[in-house]
């Protein structure tokens, strides 16, 4: 356990730490944060065509209402927290990979439908903005992290099951089992 | 909406804390640590110093307000989390879960508070203040770190702290013995996935 929250704590602190320097700055963030405010321009075009982006800025070219996406606001943050439990927590790399692969997806889709309600709530109402902005969101968002990553554990959980069934009254695994009998104490 | 509310109650443990360690001159100079209704102020006594375009009046002082409901919001997240569990100790959970949140969010706005009088108001007070740069490199860290992922972060470990058999039911394992036996597959003592079939006559 305790090795699990060093891990987890360490990854984390060096995965922020790494995407607030210049250079994870210049090379990851800024064109994330850019290429998701495009990304939601176009989706939001499918029904909305006043919907622009401009660099990390997504603007309704109707009423001049626009939303900037901040740190906090890309999913970075959130993703890194998940890719910190997933990396921490003890399992084989082809099961962190797929949790990553599948928990990526997870975290920037539901950030996705964060920013384009922003962007609504913000044209019809301030203070429901502000709420949904700095409290709601972002409340939500990490427990889209802890939930991804609780179905992960009971998902490899199972596989480990799967692999190793209960032991019988004689200590040894039963039919199915793949590990070898252990040997019964005299 | 009853965090939003009771926020300036919840926040008084902070307010003693913060104002303490002004008594004791920790840091050095801030003054005193007055509460308002959202959050609080830092009172230095650290002078504005000399920005081009901006005139100050003569014994100016450096303030720094800090909304703390942006960093103490987690108490609203954890007490969702609680009442949604329905723990038959949920109340219990409820006043624990606050008071292990506690320390992070003074932390938190200590850091936001440090963060606005020392980076945010020109060179002139950071000189004043006389604080190495790795020591502002620390706030900054903590400040990014206090806004983008402490409050709903530790909101959710406390939780799961405090609701360790609820998960463990989800997940359908003991986490302690999960995280055991899989550290011992790693070293190849026990290694259920690892351990290769029985060759069949």
């Amino acid at each position: 356990m305790a090795r699990f929250l060093i891990l987890f704590l360490v990854i984390q602190a060096v995965l922020f730490g790494a995407q607030l320097t210049p250079w994870g700055q210049d090379y990851f963030v800024t064109p994330w944060t850019n290429g998701l405010a495009h990304f939601c321009a176009q989706l939001v075009a499918i029904f909305d065509s006043s919907a622009i982006a401009t660099g990390k800025i997504l603007r309704s070219a109707t009423n001049g209402f626009a939303v900037s996406i901040e740190a906090g606001c890309n999913g970075v943050e959130a993703t890194l927290v998940l890719v910190a439990a997933i990396l921490a927590f003890p399992s084989t790399w082809k099961q962190k990979l797929w949790g990553l692969g599948i928990g990526f997806l997870a975290v920037q889709g539901l950030n996705v439908v964060r920013i384009i309600s922003l962007f609504y709530l913000g044209q019809w109402n301030m203070t429901a903005f502000e709420w949904a902005h700095l409290y709601i969101w972002q409340a939500l968002i990490m427990l889209d992290v802890l939930i991804v990553w609780l179905i992960w554990v009971r998902r490899i959980n199972r596989d480990s099951g799967r692999a190793l069934p209960p032991p019988d009254d004689a200590g040894t695994p039963g039919p199915s089992g793949t590990a070898t009998p252990t040997p019964v104490a005299a | 909406m009853a965090w939003y509310v009771l926020a300036p109650l919840l926040h008084w443990p902070i307010r003693w804390f913060l104002s303490g360690m002004a008594l004791l001159g920790v840091p050095e100079f801030v003054t005193a640590v007055q509460q308002t209704l959202h959050g609080f102020e830092f009172l230095t006594d650290l002078a504005p110093g000399s920005t081009p375009g901006q005139a100050f009046r003569p014994g100016a002082i450096i303030s720094a307000e800090v909304d703390a409901r942006l960093y103490s919001y987690g108490t609203a997240l954890m007490a969702a989390l609680t009442l949604a569990a329905w723990h038959p100790k949920r109340w219990r959970n409820l006043w624990y879960g606050w008071l292990m949140l506690l320390p992070l969010q003074m932390l938190a706005v200590f850091a936001v508070g440090m963060k606005q009088i020392l980076l945010s108001s020109g060179p002139g007070v950071v000189e004043q203040a006389g604080w190495a740069q790795w020591q502002l490199e620390v706030i900054a860290y903590l400040y990014q770190f206090s806004t983008l992922i402490m409050p709903p972060v530790t909101a959710l470990a406390v939780w799961l702290i405090l609701h360790r058999t609820f998960v463990e039911k989800f997940i359908g394992a003991d986490m302690i013995t999960l995280l055991r036996t899989d550290r011992k597959t790693k070293t190849g003592n026990v290694a259920p996935r690892a351990t290769p079939m029985p060759k069949r006559p």
